[in-house]
């Protein structure tokens, strides 16, 4: 109980309030703008983070990205562009509603799904996070290998069009890991004579290019006439009835949504579209899907922002990321002294706790915030991209040089830009490096110690019955795509 | 730019086959049984593995193709970012942080069609802010240049 009022005293305190509504404002305007993703707003954000607190920021992360998250839908509905890829699933019946008339309607059928599915997701953190926590006590090295393969494996192959390139995108961010003094022998690996790489390569520099870099290109480089977004109604006018009617699939795209975020390296997109299929395929109307239905919107909405609450639940657990924001909320942790794991939940539980808070604000937050981005959404959606996409290009330049206060966090920054350009064009996810180049570490160090406890013999990863269900969930990742590859033809030039 | 997937295999052979490379100055830890080039030989290993398959799975395809955007003037708005980046990156210690990155914004919003004297007004605007909040309130020591100097 204690614990719980020094998290309250924590989070209700001026400043962190204070962040948490300046991080909202940035994620609802991140959000709006099309091109610009949720996950490229937490990199930007991450500089700023730097210099703050655990507990703000902490909350100023969860905030931005649950509304950017949700003000992803707002270009989707207006302009048939979704703002982000987790809006993608139900853009199309968003926008047939928009073009009855009805934009506002479609708005505000998403915020208020956004707000509930986030509400179920922190409330499955709340409970299942403290109990896995407990579980995740016993865990040893071999456990923790394990756990960090399945993470990584789940992100390369099945969260990806293409396993083969989502391995080498793997394989890339593992190599960048290994970069820098190795701290068990003292061995420089890779740094080419760079005294700079001997602490390796700093690992927001590296996300900020590889995630913002390549969307300024592809945003800066299309040539798409300037669209007038419609005109708003009142956003709230028959809302509630609208939702109470879709009760059902409120709750269960919340809850599918959460837990859906919660498997290591599946993200709120693919819990928006699980979910959109679910809520197609019970539904009694499936034949009005896509064309202006609301029960697609509703469903998929709460499972964006569900997910994104139940990523968080391996990510404090096990130290294991959901999704690539909670990736680099665990670069936020380790840089801010803390190491997520069960012990973060003994250690400081009160931390933990302020988190869930946060979360829970941030998405209570989610309606008057989200009403009144609606209301200026129009005027977001004029700004042209010859002026914003420079001023994240330098938001990025000076968040990378914040980090080490050297020009060598912008090298990092473009050299990282322009590989994760080339991975995009070329089909290879950037997610799965990012993660590499987070969990390398923690994988190579629990492989290498299992490996010397059990001096060299192999059978240690598997001698234990955790460890042992762990590396079947492994190979069943690995296996499945394989026997599924199989029954289909060769590989395609991926477009 | 799209590069065939069998050239991407045959990249990520070549990738292993320098990470192995890499690792043969490596010095061994006396008694220790697994060094510093142990991990990383499992990465190239696998590496070759994953890029063998790729080159056999790929199908025939041009080597380089280059995007419609590649091909017209759109191609210098994409060279204005990294052109633009390189340039700050040479020139901001000499320039300082507020030319510098008013120059870099004012670049890249006239390369991609925006008018001089709203660029430049976003470029100036927009450069105060990022020095107010990064070099003032976060004290990062952005770098002095010209005009740091004239008014600090």
């Amino acid at each position: 109980m204690n614990d719980i009022l020094t998290a309250l005293d924590l989070v209700f305190s001026v400043d962190v309030l204070a962040t948490i509504v300046v991080a909202s404002l940035l994620g609802m305007t991140i959000g709006a703008i099309p091109g610009l993703t949720a996950v490229m707003g937490v990199a930007l954000l991450i500089p700023i983070t730097f210099f703050m607190d655990p507990v703000p920021a902490i909350s100023a992360i969860a905030a931005l990205a649950a509304m950017a998250i949700f003000a992803g839908d707002i270009p989707g509905a207006l302009v048939r562009i979704p703002g982000t890829p987790a809006s993608a699933a139900y853009v199309d019946d968003a926008y047939a509603l928009t073009k009855m008339g009805h934009p506002e309607r479609a708005l505000g059928l998403s915020m208020v799904s956004a707000c509930v599915g986030g509400i179920i997701g922190v409330i499955l953190l709340m409970v299942a996070a403290p109990l896995l926590a407990k579980f995740a006590t016993n865990f040893s090295s071999v456990e923790y290998f394990w756990l960090a393969l399945l993470g990584l494996s789940c992100a390369a192959i099945i969260a990806t069009a293409s396993p083969i390139k989502g391995v080498l995108s793997l394989l890339f961010g593992l190599w960048v890991a290994t970069i820098g003094i190795d701290e068990v022998a003292g061995q420089p690996r890779f740094t080419f004579g760079s005294i700079e790489l001997m602490g390796g390569v700093s690992f927001i520099p590296a996300m900020i290019g590889m995630f913002a870099v390549p969307e300024i290109i592809r945003n800066i480089t299309k040539k798409e006439a300037p669209t007038e977004p419609p005109k708003m109604g009142p956003v709230f006018a028959g809302l509630g009835t609208a939702i109470l009617r879709r009760k059902k699939n409120l709750i269960r795209g919340g809850i599918f949504g959460s837990v859906i975020g919660a498997l290591p390296g599946a993200g709120a997109d693919i819990a928006a579209w699980v979910s959109y299929a679910i809520a197609k395929r019970t539904s009694k109307e499936p034949e009005k899907f896509g064309k202006g239905h609301d029960e697609g919107i509703i469903e998929a909405g709460a499972a964006n922002n569900g997910a994104l609450s139940g990523a968080w639940v391996p990510t404090l657990v096990f130290g294991i990321p959901g999704d690539s924001i909670t990736a680099i909320v665990i670069g936020v942790l380790y840089l801010k002294g803390l190491e997520p794991g069960p012990i973060i939940f003994i250690k400081t539980p009160e931390l933990v706790y302020a988190i869930f808070i946060a979360f829970l604000l941030a998405n209570l937050l989610l309606i008057p915030f989200g009403w009144i981005v609606i209301r200026l959404s129009r005027h977001l959606l004029r700004v042209p991209p010859s002026y914003f996409l420079p001023i994240v290009l330098a938001c990025c330049i000076v968040g990378s040089f914040a980090i080490n206060n050297t020009p060598f966090g912008v090298g990092i920054m473009i050299v990282f830009g322009i590989i994760g350009w080339l991975f995009d064009e070329n089909g290879i996810p950037v997610a799965p490096a990012i993660l590499g180049i987070v969990l390398g570490n923690t994988l190579e160090f629990n492989f290498v110690t299992s490996m010397l406890k059990s001096d060299g013999n192999p059978m240690i990863l598997v001698e234990r019955p955790i460890g042992l269900a762990l590396a079947f969930c492994v190979l069943a990742v690995w296996i499945i795509p394989l026997l599924k590859k199989r029954k289909s033809p060769p590989i395609q030039q991926s477009p | 730019m799209k590069i065939s997937d069998r050239a991407i295999g045959f990249i990520a052979i070549l990738a292993g086959m320098a990470i192995i490379y890499g690792t043969l100055e490596f010095r061994s830890v006396p008694g220790q049984q697994f060094g510093s080039a142990f991990f990383p030989i499992i990465l190239g290993t696998v590496a070759i593995c994953v890029g063998i398959t790729q080159m056999l799975l790929a199908k025939t395809a041009n080597l380089v193709e280059f995007a419609d955007w590649m091909k017209g003037p759109l191609i210098f708005r994409g060279l204005s970012v990294v052109l633009a980046s390189f340039l700050w990156l040479l020139a901001s210690d000499f320039l300082g942080f507020i030319l510098s990155t008013t120059l870099l914004i004012f670049g890249i919003s006239l390369a991609a069609g925006g008018k001089p004297y709203i660029a430049a007004l976003v470029g100036l605007g927009m450069t105060t802010i990022l020095y107010i909040v990064f070099g003032s309130i976060l004290r990062v020591p952005l770098p002095h240049g010209i005009i740091e100097n004239a008014i600090l």
